[in-house]
This record gives C-alpha cells, structure tokens and sequence, in this order.
C-alpha cells in the first residue's frame, strides 16, 4: 500500500503525463489543420468561382434572354430548408456535448417528460453521469411532449434524444448549451406499467398471486442502483392492481406501485 | 468552505499543486475503505482511489454541490468504482499469497486510520455483508456522515438510505452476535 506521500507523487506524475500528451495532440491537431484548412478554403474558392460562372449562364438568364429576380432564387432555398424533418437531424456534437454545461429550464425546476406513456425524470447530473452518456436518436422537440418542458420557457430550445447508453435514458440538449439527462421513472416493468419503490411498510396490503422473479421486468440503467433485486420475487396485490409486493431472498418485503402521470 | 472545498479551489484555480496534496492527505485512507466496501479489494480500492485524485487534476471538474467536499468526493469514486465493476463483472481471481498481501495491508490501514479496536471488529464484520450494506454503514458509522449526505453519495433517496441503514444493521448485529460479540449501539 502507498503512503499518501507517494500517492501524491503518482497522481502528480499522472497529471503531468496527460497535460503532455494533450498538450501534443494539439499541436498535432494545430499542424494539420492548418494546410488543412487552406486546402478547404482553396476548393471552396474555386466551387464558388465555378458556380457563380454557371449562374450567369443557366439561372440569371431565362430562354427569353431576361434575368430572373434574385428573389426566385432565394424562395426556393427556403423551401427547400423547411422540407427538412425533424427526424434528418443528427445530434449536435458542437458546444452542447463538450461545453458539459449543467442547466436547468428553470432553477426550481426538476425536468419531466412523458415519452409513449413512461415518464423520464431529471437524474442529479453531475460531471461523471453526464460523460457517460451520449445522444444517438432525435425524438423531437421536449417542447412538444407533456412534462416540464412543455410549460417552460418556450424561447429555449429543448432537443430530445434518446442515448447510445440505454434506451431508459434520454438527454435533452438546451439552447443555452445545456444538457440534462432524464431518467425513466421506474424499476420494473409489468403489462406496461412502470412501478418505482413505494415503501418497505406493506401497509395493510397482501400477497395474491406470484408473478415470478423480477429479472426479466428489470428496468437497467447504467448509473443507476435499483431497491428491486433480480432475484426477488413478485406477488400482485389484493384488490390493487397498481401496487405489487417483491419479497427478497431474505425473507424481507418491499412495496411497489405505479406513480400517477401528471 | 471546508478545508477539502479549500485546498481543491487553491489547486484548480492558484495552481497550487499542495492543494491537491492536502486533499490526497486529508481523503486517501477514508475513501480507500469506502471504495473496498463497493469493489471489496484493498488494492483494487487503493487504485481507483488513485483513478478519482487523477480524474479531479485532469478533468478538474467544478464543485457544484452545496453539500460537503468529502460527498462530492466520494461520490466521483462511487462513480469511477461502478465504472470498474461494469468492466469487470466477471471478476478476477485472487491468489492465495494476494489474498495474505490483502488482509495485512488492510489491517495497517485499519490501525492507522480506524483506531479503535471495537470499530475494526465492526469493520470487519461489515466484510461479510452485502455491498449496498457495506457501503452504507461506512458513510454513516465510520464517515459520520448524514443520511442526505450519504442519500447523495449512494443517489438514493433519502427514505432509501434510512430504511437500506435499517436493514444493514439488522445484518449487521446477526453478524456480530454469531460472532460471539454484543453492539449494544448497533441495537
């Protein structure tokens, strides 16, 4: 076992190897990207020059000789633009995934949104839980789904993405360069209802019929622990069918229910 | 402030590389014994312990709770250590001569860091519980910290960890008493 002292010295020595290597890698980065930037400016030049001399002879000029407006021109690239769905866009990889910005639409505010029925709540972010995820799919606008989002700020932008991760997490990007990760409101799940841990008090409830194990209905997601064990057994409750009772191989018993949407 | 919110402030911002120092000081042994009760491996601990030192001078991420500097600490470590069960869930295998490496390095950390000899019989006690059982009884028995604080170390509610707390001591004092020990305190 190391001493604090030598602790300190390999940290130190850690950090020191990283700061180099970032350190190379930029100038790596500084020195390619910089012819390779003249050449993009170069072919950008001569695609602009090339296209302004067909202009001039294919689109300024109709078969009667007389220039078109310019206006023609610019309707129909805003035409084009608007034909663009939703679902064409690729997640946004620029400040909002490296600017690790916590934000919040409000500060009071915990972000909710109800996605085919299940609810994904706002997970305490912090730096580690942000890093591990990573948008893949874009779902739409938050805006556009019951939740928070919906009565929020309406001049923020709200991107919803489902994640590479887990298909129980989703990130919302903001527009102010915030990312918020929400997680699905539940630990298992059973005919499509989502329940989460009520209480270890049964509360006057009683076992009815067995379901099984609770492996299979298990709602996984990555950085966070369940109070549901995969090795618990589940019994539906007498007379509530939004309440189930999952008995540990210990003997001891935990309560279940489904939460009401907002 | 406290003294960890301090010194990690005098690193990130004045670049003062004893800041870190301090904080490797102040925190080594007592996030160690935190990580053992997740990975259950001294030496595996003692690394990941490492891992989170080098995390906070590389990435130098930004105190954002109001809470204390030892949660958000351990909390990075929580979170480093899961890293390193999901990669190796398998788990590895210990050699007899390692398991001997293990059991004396931990209890010089004990000696040195415990103290007193009834809490290391407690201590190793909590070695045959389960690891959520383990994890909470260090934050609240040997880190005094609070229920919210060790709700927001483990991200469990708060009711989570005092009915999680219930049910390690109640492992816990079973441990003890076929062990031939009376914890009137654990009662």
């Amino acid at each position: 076992m190391k001493n604090y002292h030598e602790m300190a010295q390999s940290v130190l020595s850690r950090i020191n190897e990283y700061e180099t290597a970032k350190k190379r890698k930029k100038k790596v980065v500084l020195k390619t990207a910089v012819p390779a930037c003249c050449l993009c400016a170069a072919v950008l030049a001569g695609v602009c020059l090339h296209g302004t001399g067909a202009k001039s002879s294919k689109i300024g000029i109709d078969d009667t000789g007389a220039k078109k407006p310019i206006s023609a021109l610019q309707n129909s690239t805003a035409e084009s633009r608007k034909n663009v769905t939703p679902k064409d866009e690729k997640p946004d990889s620029s400040s909002a995934t490296k600017g690790k910005k916590l934000a919040y639409i409000n500060d009071d505010m915990l972000g909710l949104v109800i996605v085919d029925g299940k609810e994904y709540i706002q997970e305490f972010t912090d730096y580690v839980i942000e890093e591990t995820y990573t948008a893949d799919q874009f779902i739409g606008d938050a805006r556009d789904f019951e939740g928070t989002y919906k009565s929020g700020d309406s001049s923020i932008q709200a991107k919803l993405y489902t994640t590479k991760e887990s298909r129980n997490v989703l990130l919302v990007k903001l527009g102010n360069g915030g990312t918020v990760v929400l997680i699905r409101n539940g630990e298992f799940c059973i005919n499509n209802k989502d329940y989460v841990y009520s209480s270890d008090d049964l509360d006057g409830a009683t076992k009815e019929k067995c379901i099984g194990k609770a492996r299979p209905y298990i709602i996984e997601v990555p950085t966070v622990q369940n109070n549901i064990g995969a090795d618990d057994t589940l019994w539906t409750v007498q007379g509530d069918e939004n309440k189930l009772i999952a008995v540990k191989p210990d003997g001891t018993q935990a309560l279940y229910c489904v939460e009401k949407k907002n | 402030m406290d003294s960890g919110s301090f010194n990690y402030h005098r690193f990130r911002d004045d670049k003062d590389e004893n800041g870190l120092v301090e904080i490797i000081r102040e925190y080594k042994d007592g996030l160690i014994f935190y990580l053992n009760s997740i990975v259950g491996n001294i030496h595996t601990a003692e690394e990941l312990a490492e891992d989170t030192f080098v995390l906070l001078g590389t990435k130098k991420p930004r105190d954002k709770t109001t809470g204390s500097f030892k949660t958000w600490l351990y909390t990075i470590g929580r979170n480093i250590a899961i890293d390193y069960l999901r990669c190796h869930r398998a788990g590895r295998e210990v050699s007899d001569t390692e398991i001997v490496d293990i059991s004396a390095d931990e209890e010089s950390l004990e000696a040195s860091y415990i103290r007193e000899e009834r809490k290391i019989a407690v201590h190793r006690a909590l070695g045959s519980l389960r690891p959520e059982y383990r994890q909470v009884l260090w934050l609240m028995y040997f880190e005094d910290l609070s229920a919210k604080q060790a709700a927001s170390v483990m991200k469990k509610s708060v009711h989570s960890i005092e009915t999680l707390v219930y049910r390690a001591r109640k492992s816990l004092k079973q441990t003890l008493e076929t062990e031939g020990f009376t914890y009137e305190e654990l009662s």
